[in-house]
């Protein structure tokens, strides 16, 4: 048994209370429900790019690096949450310095291996909680440090109340070759709105996550992600709009250039006359592989729904995979959904343009590389997009 | 001589299209090459360029005294060839800002240049687009993306106005145009000229001419150069048509 | 060729199975007890066995059928589908029966079933062919052995052979050895496996080099295709520079007794051939409530081996209470074309999970998907498609457009699109949309007369044309029919 299963063994006997009744509470029921899930390994289908279980299988003990040592995240906000493998520093931010715990816990996550592994297995919860009409900021600076066999789970509950606002960004950076494991519920209340963009910046290790957002209505929320990293890492984005009227955009660009990035996106549409559409767009570099599954799916009474996926990917050499599966589930029918997805390459006539203006082909290239993947972080604005950019900038000098 | 090409004949997709060129231009020159649909004007401009989609099979090109067909489309680009494009391309994403930014910056190095600093550049960019009677905002728009026809032909000249060549091809860069369009484009071209650089100008309409002045204006039947003579050639051209010219060919 | 052909043709085709059997009655010592009463149901080596001595088949093919069995048992029932499929007992199939002998009908019209009837009116057959498809037609009506010999004729001039499986064993071995499994394999799936084993008869269907098929080749036109169509079995092999368009299934709501329906069907299109399959097909649905239908799980499968060779597919589906299949391409030849034309529908409880695969191996080669998919009632219609570009596959274009309308709101419809690209400079472009009939459209129809009824089928018809303009132009006509008749009771 690896150092993971036997703390996952000795949570599930109770044999590690934490001393927060809520919290085991929803510790133990996590256990039960668990007992019906297994941890997916590519003989699943929706894992076949991203063996989880291996990963969970392959660890040995927490990770104890030093997440000092990370440079400041040089990001404003108003309010700023920093946790370090897991552990948020700030007690103020965290649930289990409290004993009430928070009712929306649990509500907009997908009870999945990850979500209830989580659970399980973390050691901390970080709560904000945007108070009704409340308009702010937060920066969450998720650091992890450890070594290879390493393992760390992280857990984070934010809360929208009604008619509040709140830009969110999360910076998530890796040190060594850590195991990741992390959930993170954004419960939206009826007209409230939130923006969030995630940075995650994974040089060697694994990242596992799951960004789980419900929505009631009368709400938005607007996700941008962006992931350039040379680590391995699998992104479950799930978004749920219970409410009528609720708009949920998402939109991303990853790179795949050694590990694989592994990224599913599930839209729900719940209730009638809400609106969601995704811009995700994907490179493959070297010998990665990159993988792109995304659903709409649209319940049986969810009426005048208007949802739209694009995915669009570009394979820069001989060696990369691109696999994409963009699907439909639809079961109402006064709607309006479309998807598309391209697999391409970039456009020789316009590269013989650019030459024509005296630029080198290489740098012909990259400028339409940078055009691709900046478009999607320019409609979002704000300075993570900055930061983004430069992120893109830089990456694709090394392509 | 700027530009000194040598019974030039070049295939495209295994058929031969340049059946032997010969063409010459001097610095200060503006020549003319007007001819038939398919007479092979474009692959001319595009085999100058540098196109790879055509392979020269025969002849030379001399440009400055350098062998221009040893070079590559950029090395071309840099030392002071443009070619103005009859269908410029659209680039989503990329903006008129970095791409005109980085085609600056290489023609500047290779003429030994110090590069432009963001403030010059935007500078530069507002002359230059008064040329052309262009939006300086088009600067912030991607590469010919969502532009009217009018506006893309505008803007390959503000490019050739940022670029300053010695040699500027223009491929029928009067076609689709109104008639304002063609005064502004061509009253541009013509305010870029000097005693040092020279323009070819593609075009199957005397109306350009009347602002583009040529020297010289050749006719381009089936691959070859057949007949040469000065601007009232054009004149007579739109009067009368080909059929003349092309009738006392031998095939 | 028109239906009332078809029907002489199964006519006099039937006449040459009873001989057929007689003989081999006759040869193997059979005695026609054995053949009609102990035949037990079920599925063991003995009965694979049983079928190969009944067929009189050579050593080669009975262990090709036991190989597949073999591996058959080794395997699960799959359920990855968007499909609820109620469990299938496999040994409570009688695997084989012999064809149906003419022992003739009342030739009363009556005897017709009147859904069947209708649709037969509907559709405007004729009373004569009527009664032979329903099965109630008096032996050897009609005396066309004339039409049937200028037919045959035509044919072997050209070399084209074209006749039943059985036949193409006993007649072409070589060929049939040649080509046999090599594009759908004994190992592919759970149900290729099955056929495999127990294939009971179908088309087997050789153009030579250069040569043109002058006629639409259709399963009419040879023995008997109903009542052997359970595990049906069909091998068709355009040689270099050949052109065939070939045309499967009937606008007649097919029954049978068997609910199961696991066909193969192998194309192999060699270098500069073409080949054009056409399918449409109108299994039994089943009732309103859903029961009784037919299950159509098939196999279909082309293999563009040679260089510019190009298949096309084209579907209209109808009927079945579930359909399950992928006709699909493997672009193996530099330069093969590879396209997939489908409108699926579904109405009351049937559902669908149907779709194509396009996998590009060779050079320079090019797919192209259009599917239209149809839902209405309680129905469950899912698209599932795989493009695959693999790592040598330079140049590989691919464009797929997947649409899918709903009709009322109790209807699913779904899109699975896969696409595994392993090359840079691939371009692969899909789209997708789901939507419902424009109300506009419906408005301005009732505002110049039409019911709502006819209005919808118009615009359905509308909005499958860029598919029904694949088939051949007799099969299109029935097709549009076929959609309007389906649509029935989905509106209002």
């Amino acid at each position: 048994m690896n150092g993971f299963q036997k703390i996952y063994k000795r949570v599930a006997l109770g044999e590690m209370p934490s001393g927060v009744k809520w919290w085991d509470d929803a510790r133990h029921n996590a256990v039960l429900a668990f007992g019906g899930v297994e941890i997916p390994d590519s003989k699943v289908e929706e894992y076949r790019r991203f063996n989880l279980r291996a990963v969970i299988e392959g660890v040995e003990e927490r990770a104890e690096g030093d997440c000092s040592l990370f440079e400041s995240a040089a990001l404003s906000a108003d309010i700023v949450v920093e946790m370090h493998n897991g552990r948020v520093m700030d007690r103020e931010y965290s649930m289990l310095a409290s004993t009430g715990g928070a009712k929306e816990y649990g509500s907009a996550a997908d009870g999945s291996a990850v979500d209830l592994l989580t659970t399980i297995m973390a050691d901390d919860v970080a709560l904000v909680r945007i108070p009704r009409g409340v308009q702010t900021s937060l920066l969450i600076d998720s650091r992890w440090s450890g070594g290879a066999h390493s393992w760390a789970v992280g857990r984070v509950l934010i809360v929208v109340e009604e008619g509040a606002e709140v830009e969110v960004v999360e910076l998530c950076r890796t040190s060594g070759e850590v195991a990741v494991i992390k959930s993170r519920e954004i419960v939206v209340a009826r007209g409230a709105r939130v923006k969030v963009a995630d940075m995650v910046e994974n040089e060697s290790g694994v990242v596992v996550e799951g960004r789980y957002t419900l929505q009631a209505e009368n709400s938005t929320s607007r996700a941008l992600f962006c992931d350039l990293s040379n680590g391995a890492s699998r992104t479950n984005i799930v978004t749920r709009m219970t409410g009528a009227h609720a708009e949920a955009e998402c939109d991303g660009v990853f790179v795949a250039s050694e590990g694989v990035r592994d990224i599913m996106l599930d839209v729900q549409h719940l209730s009638g006359d809400c609106r969601s559409s995704e811009l995700i767009k994907g490179m493959a570099i070297r010998k990665a592989v990159g993988s792109f599954a995304g659903r709409i799916y649209v319940a049986p009474d969810a009426q005048r729904t208007d949802a739209a996926l694009l995915n669009r990917n570009i394979v820069l050499s001989d060696a990369a995979r691109i696999y994409t599966k963009p699907t439909l589930e639809i079961y109402a029918d006064d709607v309006k959904c479309g998807h598309g997805a391209t697999v391409g390459k970039l456009d020789p006539e316009a590269i013989y343009y650019m030459r024509q203006r005296g630029l080198s082909e290489q740098a012909a290239r990259r400028l339409q590389l940078v055009g691709f993947a900046a478009e999607v972080v320019e409609r979002f604005g704000g300075q993570a997009a900055e930061r983004m950019e430069a992120a893109i900038e830089q990456k694709l000098q090394t392509i | 001589m700027l530009l000194e090409v040598k019974n030039l004949h070049a295939n495209v997709a295994g058929k031969e299209v340049l059946r032997g060129i010969d063409f010459v231009v001097r610095p200060g020159e503006v020549h003319a090459i007007m001819g038939p649909n398919g007479s092979g004007k474009s692959t001319f401009a595009s085999v100058l360029a540098g196109n790879p989609k055509f392979e020269v099979t025969e002849g030379s090109v001399s440009y400055d005294g350098v062998n221009l067909l040893d070079m590559s489309i950029e090395e071309r680009a840099r030392r002071g060839l443009f070619l103005g494009f009859q269908y410029p391309v659209e680039i989503p994403g990329v903006s008129m800002a970095s791409f005109m930014k980085a085609a600056v910056a290489e023609r500047r190095k290779a003429m030994g240049l110090e590069p432009l600093s963001s403030a010059e550049f935007l500078k530069l960019v507002r002359e230059k687009s008064k040329i052309v009677e262009l939006d300086g905002k088009l600067i912030s728009r991607s590469v010919n993306e969502g532009f009217s026809g009018g506006e893309k032909k505008k803007n390959e000249i503000f490019q050739m106005a940022m670029l300053e060549p010695r040699l500027a091809v223009l491929d029928e860069t009067d076609s689709g145009l109104d008639i304002d369009a063609l005064r502004i484009v061509a009253t541009g071209v013509q305010r870029l000229r000097t005693a040092d650089n020279a323009t070819v100008v593609i075009t199957h309409y005397q109306r350009l001419l009347d602002y583009i002045v040529p020297d010289f204006v050749h006719v381009l039947y089936k691959g070859r150069i057949i007949y040469s003579g000065d601007k009232t050639l054009a004149l007579k051209l739109e009067k009368e048509g080909y059929d003349w010219l092309i009738g006392s060919q031998q095939e | 060729m028109q239906i009332a052909d078809c029907v002489i043709f199964m006519e006099e085709n039937q006449n040459d199975i009873i001989s057929a059997l007689a003989e081999g009655d006759y040869k193997y010592g059979f005695t026609s007890d054995i053949d009609t009463e102990f035949i037990r149901k079920g599925l063991d080596e003995d009965i694979v066995r049983l079928i190969s001595a009944k067929k009189g088949e050579p050593e080669w093919l009975l262990e090709y059928r036991l190989k597949a069995f073999r591996h058959w048992q080794t395997l699960s029932i799959p359920d990855w589908a968007h499909l609820n499929i109620p469990p299938i007992d496999f040994q409570d199939i009688i695997y084989y029966a012999a064809p149906r002998k003419n022992t003739g009908g009342s030739g009363n019209p009556d005897d017709i079933d009147p859904e069947l009837k209708k649709t037969f009116d509907k559709l405007g057959i004729p009373l004569e062919e009527q009664l032979v498809l329903a099965g109630v037609a008096v032996d050897a009506v009609l005396d066309s052995s004339s039409v049937k010999t200028t037919f045959r004729e035509t044919l072997a001039e050209k070399g084209i052979i074209f006749c039943s499986i059985s036949e193409a064993v006993r007649e072409y071995p070589d060929l049939v050895r040649k080509y046999l499994g090599t594009v759908v394999s004994h190992t592919d799936n759970f149900y290729a496996a099955l056929n495999s084993a127990v294939f009971s008869d179908g088309s087997f269907c050789y153009i030579p080099k250069g040569v043109r098929c002058p006629v639409e080749l259709s399963t009419y036109f040879r023995i008997n295709a109903r009542g052997t169509g359970q595990f049906e079995r069909t091998l068709l092999v355009a040689d270099e520079g050949s052109y065939v368009s070939y045309l499967e299934g009937c606008t007649a709501p097919m029954r049978d007794e068997n609910q199961l329906h696991a066909a193969v069907v192998e194309i192999v299109v060699e270098a500069d051939a073409e080949v054009k399959y056409s399918t449409v097909q109108n299994w039994y649905p089943g009732d309103k409530e859903g029961r009784g239908g037919i299950y159509n799980f098939v196999t279909k499968r082309g293999l563009c081996r040679g260089d510019r060779s190009r298949l096309s597919w084209t579907q209209v589906e109808t009927g079945s209470a579930i359909t399950w299949k992928y006709p699909s391409c493997v672009l193996q030849g530099d330069d093969s074309v590879g396209e997939f034309y489908s409108v699926a529908m579904t109405n009351h409880y049937q559902q669908a999970d149907t779709g194509t695969k396009m996998i590009h191996l060779g050079r320079n080669t090019r797919s192209r998907i259009v599917s239209k998919g149809i839902s209405a009632g309680f129905s469950q219609n899912s698209y599932r498609g795989l493009v695959r570009v693999a790592p040598r596959a330079e140049g590989a274009r691919n464009f797929s457009q997947c649409d899918s309308l709903l009709i009322g709101d109790k209807c699913g419809a779904h899109t699975f699109p896969y696409m595994d690209i392993a090359r840079a400079d691939a371009v692969v472009e899909h789209e997708a949309t789901t939507s419902k009939i424009n109300e506009d459209q419906l408005f301005y129809c009732n505002q110049r007369g039409m019911s709502t009824e006819d209005a919808v089928g118009m615009i359905v018809n509308g909005y499958a044309r860029e598919v029904l303009a694949k088939l051949p132009m007799e099969f299109a006509v029935e097709a549009q029919k076929l959609l309007a008749i389906s649509l029935e009771g989905s509106v209002g």
